[in-house]
C-alpha cells in the first residue's frame, strides 16, 4: 500500500515537471498581454510532431529534436505575434480569444493533414525501461522529461529574476504604465515574452509527447490541464506554476491509481473548480 | 422493315443467352453497375485494423470485375473515412445512401461504430452485411437489415482461452486474472464473457476495471494491475491500447503466466510494432489462413500476390461480407434490396469464414474462434487442438505456459 502510493505520487511529480515546462509559457504570456494564448497547447503538439517525424524519418532522438522544433516554434510564434496577437493586443479579451482559438484550429488542421489522426508514440530505444529504486520504479522517459523540464523552467526562473530583459518582463506584468514611464520597451518585452512562451511549449510539448501517445485533437485535453496549472498556482509566478503543475500531476496519479482510471480525466477541471470557489488568486498569486 | 427488326432482335437474344452469360444477366438486373459504399475507418485509432477492411473490399471488387461482374453488371466501389468517428461514420452512410444512391451497404469497423451505422440502414431500409461489429447490442434492437459475417458474438471471444483452462491438470490451472477493457460497446461485451467464463472456471478476478477509449498513459492501469499480482492479465480491447499496456507492463516490470489481449495479437502489425515484446502474448482471432473453407486458400494466396503481406481476420470477414451480397444477387436475380434480405434470412452460404446461415437477428450461426500465440516473431494458432479442430486443417501448437518472465 506505501509502495503504491509513493509510486503514484514520484510518477505524479514526475510528469507535473512536465507539465510545468508547457505551463509556464501560457503563464507568462498571460501576465505580460494579458491574453489568454488558447493555442499553446496545439503548438506544444505540434512539436511532439515534428519530433516524431524527426525520429522517424531521420532516427534523431526526440530530445536531441528540440534543436529543430524550437526554432520551428520560434518561427511560428513571432508570425503568431506580428499577424495575430499584436493587431489585437489591449482589445477586448475575447477578441484575441476568438482569434488564436480560430488559430488552434487551424494548428489542428495542419496535424490532421500533416500525421492524420492516427495516435503516435515516440518509442526511441529506451521508451519501455525503467530504473528500479526499492520499491519505485522510475520511467527512463518520465526522468529524462522531468530533468528537461526543470532545466528550462529553472533556466527561464533564472532568466526572469537576473537580466535586464527578464526583469523588464517581470516590471511589464506588474505594471504596464509603469514599466513604460520607467523607459521599458514594452512593445519589444510582449514579443520576447510570447516566444519565450512559446519556445517552452514546445519543450514541454516534445516532452509530454515521450510519455504519452498523441493524436491531433489531444491539444484540447492539453490545454484544459493547463488552465487549471496556471489557475492553481497564480498567474505569472514560475513557482506558483511549478506547485499547480505538481498538485495537478500527483491529485491526477493518485486518482487514477485509487479510483477507475477514467476518473483521472475529471480531476483538473475539479482542481480547476475548487480553485476558482476557495481561492480565486491561486495558491500563490496576489488578490487584485 | 419491321420483320428485320424482329429478327435481328431475336438473332441478339439468341446470341447473348447463349453465348454471353453477361449481357443477359445484366438485362435481367436491369443495371449495367452495382454500387457498394461504406466508410472504414483510415485514420484514427481504429485504423490498424480499419484499413484492412479497405484492403478486402478493393480486393474482392477488383477480382469480381475480372469474373465479369455479378450477373454482367460491373460492380463499382464507394469508400469513405469515418476518422474512427461514429458520427462521421453517420454522416458518411446518410451520404452514401442520399447523395451517392449505392445499392448496398458494407459495414464499418468497430462496433462502436457498427451501432449507430446500422440505426441509419434501418432507418433508410437498407441491406447492411458488415464484417466489423459483433457487439450483442446491435443485433438486439430488431434491425431486420442487418447481417454479420464474424464468426462470434463478443462474450464468446474469451471462450477458447477458459476452456484451455479447463483442459489443463487442476493443480496447473491459473487461480488468478485481472480483468481491463477498452469501455467501448465491443470490448464491453468481451470483459461480461470473461466474468461469466472466470466464474465458472474458477478464476478469480483480482481487478475489473474499464479504460478510456483515449487513454495515453497505462501507468496507472498497469499499477494496480501490478498490486494485484495476478497469474493471467485479460485485457478486452483493441491494437493501438492493447500495445500501450504491454509496452507499460515491460516498464513497470509485470509479469504474468498468461497475457491475453483479445483482438489485438491478430492482427500482424502487433508484432511489427511490439517487436520482441509480442511474444508470447495471446489473443483470439474469427479466421485464419489455415482454416478448410470454400475460398480460404485462395484468398490467402491472392492476398500475399495483391499486397505482399500476411493476411489475417479482418480481410476475410470484410470479404466475407461481399459473398453474402453476391451470391444472394445473384440467387434472386434482382437488385431488390426486400429480396434479397429475405433470401439472406433462408438460404445458407458458402463463404471464407465457413459455410453460413444467419440467425433472425443478423448473427451467423456458426461460430469459429481461434485462440493465437506470438512465439518467436511469429503469430501461431494455439487453440483449438488438432485432434478436434477444423477437419484438422489447422494444428494447434501447445501454448507457452507459464509466459516466461521479462
Amino acid at each position: 500500500m506505501q509502495a503504491t502510493v509513493l509510486q503514484a505520487v514520484i510518477t505524479g511529480i514526475l510528469v507535473g515537471g512536465i507539465y510545468a515546462a508547457m505551463a509556464v509559457g501560457l503563464s507568462i504570456i498571460f501576465g505580460v498581454m494579458k491574453i489568454i494564448n488558447i493555442a499553446h497547447a496545439a503548438i506544444a503538439l505540434l512539436c511532439a510532431y515534428i519530433a516524431y517525424t524527426a525520429f522517424t524519418v531521420l532516427g534523431l532522438d526526440p530530445v536531441a529534436s528540440l534543436v529543430l522544433s524550437i526554432p520551428a516554434s520560434l518561427l511560428i510564434g513571432g508570425a503568431m505575434f506580428r499577424v495575430l496577437v499584436r493587431p489585437v493586443l489591449g482589445g477586448p479579451p475575447l477578441i484575441s480569444l476568438l482569434v488564436l482559438f480560430g488559430f488552434a484550429n487551424f494548428l489542428e488542421g495542419v496535424m490532421l493533414i500533416g500525421w492524420a489522426a492516427d495516435p503516435r508514440s515516440l518509442t526511441p530505444a529506451y521508451s519501455a525501461s525503467s530504473l528500479q529504486v526499492g520499491p519505485v520504479i522510475f520511467s527512463v522517459t518520465r526522468l529524462l522529461g522531468f530533468a528537461a523540464s526543470c532545466l528550462v523552467v529553472g533556466g527561464l526562473a533564472v532568466f526572469l529574476r537576473r537580466s535586464f530583459t527578464g526583469r523588464a518582463i517581470r516590471a511589464t506584468m506588474q505594471d504596464q504604465q509603469a514599466a513604460l514611464l520607467m523607459g521599458v520597451n514594452t512593445d519589444r518585452v510582449s514579443m520576447v515574452a510570447f516566444l519565450l512562451g512559446v519556445g517552452t511549449a514546445a519543450v514541454g510539448g516534445t516532452l509530454l509527447g515521450l510519455i504519452y501517445a498523441f493524436y491531433p485533437a489531444l491539444h484540447l485535453l492539453w490545454i484544459g490541464k493547463l488552465f487549471c496549472i496556471v489557475v492553481l498556482g497564480g498567474i505569472g509566478s514560475v513557482g506558483g506554476v511549478l506547485a499547480g503543475a505538481t498538485v495537478l500531476g500527483v491529485a491526477e496519479s493518485l486518482t487514477a491509481t485509487f479510483f477507475p482510471a477514467v476518473w483521472a480525466e475529471l480531476v483538473a477541471y475539479v482542481l480547476l473548480v475548487l480553485t476558482l470557489w476557495f481561492r480565486p488568486a491561486g495558491l500563490f498569486g496576489r488578490a487584485a | 422493315m419491321k420483320m428485320k427488326g424482329c429478327l435481328l432482335a431475336l438473332f441478339a437474344f439468341a446470341f447473348g443467352a447463349g453465348a454471353l452469360a453477361g449481357p443477359a444477366g445484366a438485362q435481367s438486373l436491369g443495371k449495367t453497375e452495382i454500387v457498394f459504399g461504406g466508410a472504414v475507418s483510415l485514420t484514427g485509432p481504429a485504423a490498424f485494423d480499419g484499413v484492412y477492411y479497405k484492403k478486402g473490399y478493393e480486393l474482392w471488387v477488383e477480382q469480381a470485375n475480372k469474373r465479369g461482374g455479378i450477373l454482367g453488371a460491373q460492380v463499382k466501389l464507394i469508400l469513405y473515412d469515418d476518422k474512427s468517428s461514429p458520427s462521421e461514420a453517420v454522416s458518411r452512410y446518410e451520404k452514401l445512401i442520399t447523395v451517392d444512391k449505392v445499392d448496398f451497404l458494407l459495414g464499418p469497423w468497430t462496433s462502436g461504430i457498427t451501432a449507430p451505422v446500422a440505426a441509419v440502414a434501418q432507418k433508410y431500409a437498407k441491406l447492411f452485411v458488415e464484417g466489423g461489429g459483433c457487439a450483442e447490442p446491435i443485433f438486439q434492437r430488431g434491425n431486420k437489415w442487418i447481417f454479420n459475417t464474424m464468426t462470434a458474438v463478443d462474450h464468446q471471444h474469451s471462450r477458447n482461452l477458459f476452456e484451455w483452462i479447463q483442459s489443463l491438470p487442476a493443480d496447473r490451472r491459473p487461480k488468478t486474472a485481472t480483468l481491463t477493457y477498452h469501455n467501448s460497446l465491443w470490448a464491453q461485451g468481451c470483459a461480461k464473457g470473461v466474468r461469466a467464463q472466470a466464474q465458472e472456471a474458477g478464476v478469480q478476478l483480482l481487478l475489473d476495471e474499464a479504460y478510456s477509449p483515449t487513454m495515453s498513459d497505462a501507468t496507472p492501469l498497469v499499477s494496480k494491475i501490478k498490486a494485484a499480482s495476478p497469474d493471467m492479465i485479460l485485457n478486452c480491447g483493441y491494437l493501438s491500447d492493447g500495445v500501450l499496456i504491454v509496452r507499460t507492463l515491460k516498464e513497470l516490470k509485470v509479469n504474468a503466466k498468461v497475457v491475453w489481449m483479445s483482438d489485438g495479437p491478430p492482427n500482424p502489425a502487433w508484432g511489427a510494432t511490439l517487436g520482441e515484446l509480442a511474444n508470447y502474448t495471446l489473443g483470439t482471432t474469427h479466421w485464419e489462413p489455415g482454416v478448410p473453407y470454400t475460398g480460404a486458400k485462395e484468398l490467402t494466396a491472392l492476398y500475399k500476390e495483391k499486397f505482399n503481406e500476411e493476411i489475417y481476420d479482418k480481410v476475410a470477414v470484410a470479404w466475407a461480407s461481399l459473398q453474402v451480397y453476391e451470391q444472394a444477387i445473384k440467387g434472386v436475380k434482382s437488385l431488390d434490396q426486400e429480396k434479397i434480405r429475405d433470401y439472406i434470412r433462408t438460404n445458407t452460404f458458402d463463404l471464407v469464414v465457413g459455410p453460413t446461415r444467419f440467425a433472425d437477428n443478423g448473427m451467423p450461426t456458426i461460430s469459429t474462434l481461434l485462440d493465437v500465440q506470438w512465439v518467436d516473431g511469429k503469430r501461431v494458432v494455439v487453440w483449438p487442438k488438432k485432434d478436434r479442430v477444423l477437419n484438422k486443417s489447422i494444428e494447434g501448437k501447445e501454448i507457452v505456459f507459464p509466459k516466461p518472465a521479462r
